[in-house]
């Protein structure tokens, strides 16, 4: 008996504001999203980022966040105090840099749980071209936020959404859940 | 694919020889997702490891960003567009490390490049320990991948490839 089942994915074949992976089962102990994604075509070249939310709570100060990130010889770690939205992975937008994309892999631990935050922690990024500067165009990094008010301790995850900052997805962003067993 | 499903399925294990600076995987089945390779082992001498797909060594291809660390006072980051991606640095035996690189798209060019994220390096004062994350820049399935040290694998070396469908 195995214990890393596929939940639910999307692969787009257009733009796409958002992305909601909902009715998550309760059955399993941890879950794993794996993310690819652009940024829909027509936009410029450069970076943007993936937003995370759970139970579709988008809005408040329910999200603190610790990320630690590079691009091109620059290193920066940054906390963000409960903010509205988890913001700890990206991808690469569409236009000038077709075809890239970001490569993100994120868990969140026991998230059934009634007595624990539900912790996301990623790790990921984007390893883009030199022609709009490396600034504009590569992460690599960690990342890890939890969701800390609305009940925190007692909120079961069902359902994640992630959406980019700004515009929307492009086609081939694909986004997998996938549930891990412990017994 | 239906929901629910057993994935994340071992595909093959490559093992270091002691005289051979590259590990290989071929002929992997174009039927997942994603590629996980999952490693542990050592080098002959310290040095820097590397991971390359299907023999193709093509300068500009291998777009990636890194950080790293290496001792207490030493961390870094840089980027790259070269012929291969880092995966960090491992020490002589018995110091070993772990490499974990996931590797998204590998069959899927319809749309995207096959995009990697890799965690590597050993804990021993001076490796480089690595985050990257990187993009095959061409729209062509990956088939094989290499596993490619600066030294050479040493015996006690294994990488494991898993393939990952999507529900």
């Amino acid at each position: 008996m195995g214990s890393y089942f596929k939940i639910a994915s999307t692969r787009l074949t257009s733009n796409q504001g958002s992305i909601t992976l909902g009715s998550i089962p309760s059955t399993y102990k941890h879950l794993q999203l794996r993310v690819r994604a652009r940024g829909q075509s027509g936009e410029p070249g450069g970076i943007g980022q993936i937003v995370v939310y759970f139970n579709a709570i988008s809005s408040g100060t329910n999200y603190p966040r610790q990320t630690m990130t590079s691009w091109g010889s620059t290193l920066v770690a940054n906390y963000y105090n409960n903010t509205d939205q988890l913001t700890t992975m990206f991808y690469m937008r569409g236009g000038g840099t077709a075809y890239y994309s970001g490569a993100m892999v994120a868990e969140i631990l026991d998230y059934t749980s009634t007595s624990k935050y539900k912790i996301l922690r990623s790790y990921g990024g984007i390893g883009g071209t030199w022609a709009n500067g490396a600034q504009d165009d590569s992460r690599a990094g960690f990342g890890m936020g939890w969701l800390a008010t609305n009940s925190p301790t007692s909120t079961v995850i069902n359902s994640i959404t992630i959406t980019p900052d700004q515009s929307g997805f492009g086609a081939g962003t694909t986004f997998s859940i996938y549930g891990i067993k412990d017994s | 694919m239906p929901a629910n499903e057993e994935t994340y399925t071992w595909i093959a294990n490559g093992t270091g020889t002691g005289s051979s600076a590259t590990i290989s995987f071929t002929s992997i089945p174009q039927t997942y997702t994603d590629l996980v390779i999952v490693g542990s082992g050592s080098n002959s001498t310290q040095q820097n490891n590397w991971v390359y797909f299907n023999n193709d060594n093509t300068s500009g291809r291998y777009n990636w960003q890194r950080m790293t660390s290496n001792n207490a006072a030493n961390i870094g980051a840089a980027y790259s567009s070269g012929t291969q991606f880092y995966m960090g640095s491992l020490q002589p035996s018995p110091d070993r490390g772990q490499i974990i690189i996931d590797i998204m798209g590998y069959s899927d060019v319809t749309y995207l490049y096959p995009t990697v994220a890799i965690r590597g390096g050993a804990g021993a004062n001076g490796n480089n320990h690595t985050v990257l994350a990187g993009t095959y820049a061409t729209l062509t399935a990956v088939t094989s991948i290499q596993l490619f040290t600066d030294s050479l694998w040493n015996t006690d070396t294994t990488f494991s490839l898993f393939g990952i469908l999507r529900a």
